[in-house]
């Protein structure tokens, strides 16, 4: 979908170029992440694709056409640019700017405005509370989704991101990142996506390129950027925790327990009791009658407390869903103390849960299949 | 008393002048807004060019304005009143009105700029859909300073057979008549303040509700 060949990038005045004889293949419906140190060249690699910045020697073919020949208004019209800072226009509504590049395009008005509330149903927001409103009257979690909104206003095929979710704190980010996976699913684009953080990268990516100087280093599937690092650059950058970093790869649903005891809240006390005494466990879950989760009470405070209203000692319990990877998992558990998390539907239905123990099973397989795949290496 | 009285006693005169007043800052104005934006614009991305045109501003801004008026007489095509009139007033907004729009140009967020080449529109419409309507809130601010200017430096004018507002304030002095005076010089602040109203009235209409939201805000 995108190739690059053998571009390069010297600066006016510099020496050294800033990206050095770069060939990169991304397929179609890939997140290809550039990541490495500042100064690396992601981000010219990045502005050449779209031309913001012109190569100053290779070629950059997209969709098998060379884009350098191409009038560099329509090309950018047809690939979808996120930034950093956003860039949305302050003076304009949410409307106003998920149209512009409709409106470049000369698209009627009925068929803007039909997209504009398709776009903001896909991101999440509610057309009609959100259309009128001025980016200042937004969140910088709003405003990130809207700048994504405006880039697929025309449902370009390809999308560049430049660190688009680097200016948001980090609650926040883990956020936009889970959403932007689950949408990416829906849409499938060809991304090229910008970041300095690695966790990001291994999150987010199919394919991970790592730049230094100017140079692609290794460009390979998350999973071979940790266990198969191709010379030391790649191994100090991905960082010693590498059997941690796995943790990003595997989703919360391949590891989660299902068909776990549960109590229900039309339960008596005594019955709460027994099935915790069944489940040979200090504590047991409590569901409603439509499945979802309430929360949980614990043997000591049901036994002590037994005449009185069971329920009041339900205790309330942080959950996370089945797309989440086993790092937020893991942080979650250290965060609030716990040593069980409830998995849960978006609709609140417990589904399963994860065990503090099941993750560092986890990790200490990860370790055997590390030295593993290392070992042909050694030859 | 002795003012009303005047004031009463010469309405048609004082409406007259008042109105020669606003025509000759209604042609100043319109005039300095064609000439000084384009410079403005022209100038965005030239901070050499800029710098040297904004010294020149500066440099006019500087000179009296009794002296300004005494040198353009002088020359054929201006002449006596009207002509050299406008001519001066133009050249004293030129400061406040070009600053204005080079600087609210350029200060621009680069993000925004980025953002809006990265979408594919040409630089004719990063200029006119983002840049400008963005640098309005400070463009007007500059237009304000103006027009406030130009009514107080118009009355000087009369010096050069103008007949306007200024020629109650200069009379009266040179007859000694305080109402006189007074009258022309309560007029023009009149006329200052309903410009100012006018300005902010405008702005409110003008300038996207995004950009004043932000500045209720506490700025971007």
């Amino acid at each position: 979908m995108i190739n690059l060949k053998d571009i390069s990038k010297t600066y006016p005045g510099e020496s050294k170029p800033a990206v050095d004889n770069l060939s990169l293949e991304i397929d179609e419906g890939e997140i290809c992440i550039l990541v490495g140190p500042s100064g690396c060249g992601k981000t010219t690699t990045l502005k050449m694709i779209n031309r913001l910045i012109e190569p100053s020697s290779g070629k950059i073919f997209i969709n098998g056409q060379d884009a350098i020949n191409q009038n560099p208004n329509k090309l950018r019209q047809d690939i979808g640019y996120v930034i950093q800072d956003i860039g949305l226009f302050p003076h304009m509504t949410v409307a106003e700017n998920i149209a512009t590049v409709p409106k470049l395009k000369d698209w009627d008005q009925a068929k803007i405005d039909e997209r504009i509330d398709e776009l903001l149903n896909l991101i999440g927001l509610n057309p009609a509370d959100t259309k009128d409103k001025y980016p200042a009257q937004l969140s910088g979690g709003q405003k990130q989704r809207i700048g994504v909104a405006r880039a697929m206003a025309v449902d370009p095929p390809i999308m560049l991101m430049d660190e688009p979710f680097a200016a948001v704190d980090p609650i926040t980010r883990t956020q936009l990142q889970n959403e932007f996976l689950s949408l990416q699913k829906k849409i499938q684009k060809t991304i090229c996506f910008v970041t300095h953080d690695i966790d990001e990268a291994i999150k987010m990516g199919d394919k991970i390129a790592i730049l230094n100087q100017g140079r692609l280093i290794q460009s390979d599937s998350p999973k071979n950027i940790l266990f198969n690092p191709k010379n030391e650059f790649v191994e100090d950058f991905v960082g010693s925790d590498r059997s941690l970093k796995v943790l990003n790869l595997i989703k919360v649903s391949e590891i989660m327990k299902k068909n776990i005891p549960t109590a229900t809240t039309q339960s008596s006390p005594k019955e709460v009791l027994d099935k915790i005494n069944d489940s040979r466990q200090s504590y047991i879950l409590v569901i409603d009658k439509g499945e979802k989760l309430i929360g949980y009470v614990n043997k000591k405070r049901m036994k002590s407390n037994s005449n009185k209203n069971w329920k009041e000692n339900i205790k309330y319990s942080q959950v996370i869903s089945s797309d989440a990877s086993l790092i937020d998992a893991l942080s979650r558990l250290i965060q609030n103390n716990q040593s069980i998390l409830p998995v849960t539907s978006d609709e609140n239905n417990l589904i399963g849960i994860v065990k503090l123990k099941d993750i560092q099973d986890k990790i200490a397989d990860s370790y055997q299949a590390e030295s593993e795949l290392e070992e042909p290496e050694v030859v | 008393m002795k003012t009303i009285q005047y004031f009463i006693e010469n309405l048609n005169y004082i409406t007259d002048l008042t109105i020669q007043h606003l025509i000759l800052i209604g042609i100043a104005i319109i005039l300095a807004l064609i000439i000084w934006v384009s410079v403005g614009i022209a100038i965005r991305n030239k901070d050499k060019t800029a710098n040297t045109i904004l010294s020149i501003g500066s440099l006019f801004m500087s000179i009296p304005s009794v002296a300004l008026y005494g040198i353009l007489v002088t020359i054929p095509f201006f002449g006596l009143r009207t002509r050299s009139a406008v001519f001066g007033l133009i050249l004293y907004s030129m400061i406040p009105i070009v600053r204005n729009v080079y600087t609210a140009l350029n200060e621009v967020d680069p993000s925004i700029i980025e953002a809006a080449r990265g979408m594919g529109m040409s630089e004719r419409q990063i200029l006119k859909e983002v840049q400008l309507p963005l640098a309005l809130p400070v463009i007007f601010a500059g237009v304000r300073v103006a027009l406030v200017m130009m009514v107080g430096i118009a009355t000087l004018a009369v010096f050069i057979g103008e007949q306007n507002l200024g020629q109650l304030i200069q009379q009266g002095i040179s007859r000694t008549r305080t109402d006189m005076v007074i009258t022309g010089a309560i007029m023009v602040s009149i006329i200052a303040i309903g410009i100012d109203l006018l300005i902010g009235y405008l702005k409110k209409k003008i300038v996207s509700p995004g950009l004043l939201l932000d500045d209720n805000q506490g700025g971007r």
